[in-house]
């Protein structure tokens, strides 16, 4: 990875489903996990959508949150400061009304880092990045006008990566949208754009119904839908990406919930992981899973988890 | 807050459609505030659904109990009837902020419908102790005399008017108009129980009494992290959406904006 970060572990906390990285750390040690992805940041703070805001499908969550954070400003000024004196390993998730707020973002954290020495990003004696370790851009959101688009047109994605790009010289991470029917072109045009590398994927494109009224069960016509009932499509489009692009890291997201998931996705391709729905199913979903990889390790002789990525005989 | 394995001791019906399940927790239980919920893994067999937020009903540190009431709305609500003593159930709790209270509030008015009468006989519960120095009324409505289960109420000593639409017991129409005009009489209102019920309470509450209301929202996470559960309130002279989970589920009244 040209501009690559090491963490502690590949399991981090997916955006949108760990707050700002303060929520779950009394259930979830921080020190126990890879990172945490922030939920969205844009340059002006956001309300969201009205609720009901939630709705539970069969082995299933439909959201429609609609980017609600406090702003860059809120975000630099008292949300980082103390991620970063705790030690958090954190990747910003990035998100604007156009390709130009994206890199605003980018740019106003890039500079508050600059001139903030309670925000500066450390190395820890065993090599690991902590603090601020890059960007992932949220190209993907599918619960505002026009959310996806940075993610399913190839010049608006292209566009925003490159903005994205000129701001910083950290990690930068693409988040696409699972909602095409081929994810290679979209993740080839974010790396030739400058991405390091890309996340597969977001939420999918999802509706319920009230059969009563005849109405949506939440607050928007259609929203997005995470859990396990995502899980085999999103894994399709990570096993896609890595057999066109090896070398792309990928981290992989959407419907894991056990070891053996997490082990599919590797096997996919994926480098690294991120829970998110399956927090909430289990908060005792870290541990579980680190032991279940370290056990499937053992049973398949193999040394480390690097020996497994991208190992799938779809061959037969 | 833990998240930990509670053991169902007793799962009583109390009523068709109304149920009370008391759980055993590990020791040491963290200290439990009446307006506090739980979220509770309802089918232990069923690993793809989310957990679902109850109220705390009445919680005993002496021995590690906690008791929820709860109803059959949903198909994981409906499967709690099903479980049986001795199942474990994975249980996150104490989760939100309690009912603020002040010593010199001693006449206090309960408001309630529903499962919303779980948190105010908690802190019905909470206030005994004080004896006769605390004079505790409960104004509790429902449609129809089956809601306002007998083998609930009758657990508790304190004064109860009762309201319901049809008129089956108590005052015939809405339990709003049943309190309406008594606020003078005391020194706070809590409520809790449908929108439509709080949203009316609002509208006729005098000024000057303190009312908190504790609000009911879908949820997912149940620690603040998902964004899933605000609600809007007032603070200031802006309206921002607050997460019921965490800033919540207790809310000044009159800072609550109900939708429509």
């Amino acid at each position: 990875m040209p501009r690559g970060i090491t963490l502690r572990d590949p399991l981090l906390l997916a955006s949108g489903c760990c707050g700002y990285g303060e929520e779950y750390a009394e259930l979830v040690d921080p020190a126990s996990h890879g990172g945490v992805i922030t939920k969205a940041v844009s340059p002006e703070p956001r309300a969201g959508n009205p609720t009901p805001r939630l709705c539970e499908t069969p082995a299933g969550l439909l959201n429609c949150i609609g980017l609600q954070n406090p702003g860059v400003e809120a975000f630099a000024a008292e949300i980082m400061p103390r991620l970063t004196a705790r030690g958090t390993s954190f990747i910003v998730n990035a998100v604007g009304h156009s390709p130009e707020e994206f890199a605003r973002v980018v740019a106003r954290v890039e500079q508050v880092l600059a001139s903030d020495p309670a925000c500066a990003p450390r190395l820890s004696a065993e090599g690991v990045n902590t603090g601020l370790c890059g960007y992932e851009l949220d190209l993907s959101c599918p619960n505002v006008e026009s959310g996806t688009l940075f993610a399913t047109d190839e010049t608006v994605l292209a566009r925003t990566v490159e903005l994205g790009r000129r701001e910083t010289e950290r990690l930068l991470v693409a988040k696409l949208s699972p909602n095409v029917t081929d994810i290679v072109p979209f993740a080839r045009c974010a790396r030739e754009a400058g991405a390091d590398a890309v996340t597969i994927a977001n939420t999918f494109n999802g509706v319920s119904i009230d059969i009563a009224t005849r109405q949506s069960n939440l607050a928007r016509p259609s929203a997005g839908l995470s859990g396990p009932a995502i899980r085999a499509a999103t894994l399709y489009h990570v096993w896609r990406c890595h057999r066109a692009l090896p070398e792309l890291p990928i981290l992989g997201s959407g419907g894991i919930t056990d070891a053996d998931s997490a082990v599919q996705f590797l096997l996919a391709g994926a480098t690294a992981l991120q829970l998110g729905t399956g927090l909430f199913l289990n908060p005792r979903l870290v541990p579980e899973i680190q032991a279940g990889l370290s056990a499937y390790l053992d049973a398949q002789a193999e040394p480390d988890l690097r020996a497994i990525i991208g190992t799938y005989r779809d061959q037969g | 807050m833990e998240y930990v394995p509670a053991t169902v001791i007793e799962n009583r019906e109390l009523a068709p459609g109304h149920g009370l399940l008391t759980l055993s927790l590990p020791e040491p239980q963290p200290e439990i505030k009446p307006g506090q919920f739980l979220h509770l893994r309802c089918d232990p067999g069923d690993k793809h659904s989310l957990m679902r937020p109850f109220s705390i009903l009445d919680a005993n540190a002496l021995d590690n109990t906690l008791s929820v009431y709860y109803k059959g709305l949903g198909r994981l609500s409906n499967h709690l009837f099903t479980v049986p003593a001795g199942t474990e159930l994975d249980c996150l709790y104490p989760l939100g902020t309690g009912f603020p209270w002040q010593p010199d509030w001693r006449r206090v008015a309960l408001v309630g419908g529903g499962v919303g009468l779980a948190p105010l006989l908690f802190l019905a519960r909470h206030l005994e102790p004080y004896g006769e120095r605390m004079q505790v009324t409960g104004f509790f409505g429902g449609a129809s005399a089956p809601d306002l289960v007998p083998a609930l109420l009758n657990d508790y000593d304190f004064p109860q008017q009762l309201a319901t639409m049809d008129g089956s017991t108590g005052f015939a129409g809405t339990v709003v108009e049943l309190f309406n005009g008594c606020e003078e009489y005391f020194d706070v209102v809590y409520t809790c129980g449908p929108n439509a019920m709080m949203r009316a309470l609002q509208q006729v509450l005098a000024p000057a009494v303190p009312a908190y209301a504790s609000l009911e929202e879908r949820m997912a996470c149940g620690v603040g992290a998902c964004y899933g559960c605000v609600a809007a309130i007032k603070t200031g002279e802006e309206t921002q959406n607050l997460r019921v989970c965490l800033e919540g589920p207790v809310f000044e009244l009159r800072s609550v904006v109900f939708g429509t």
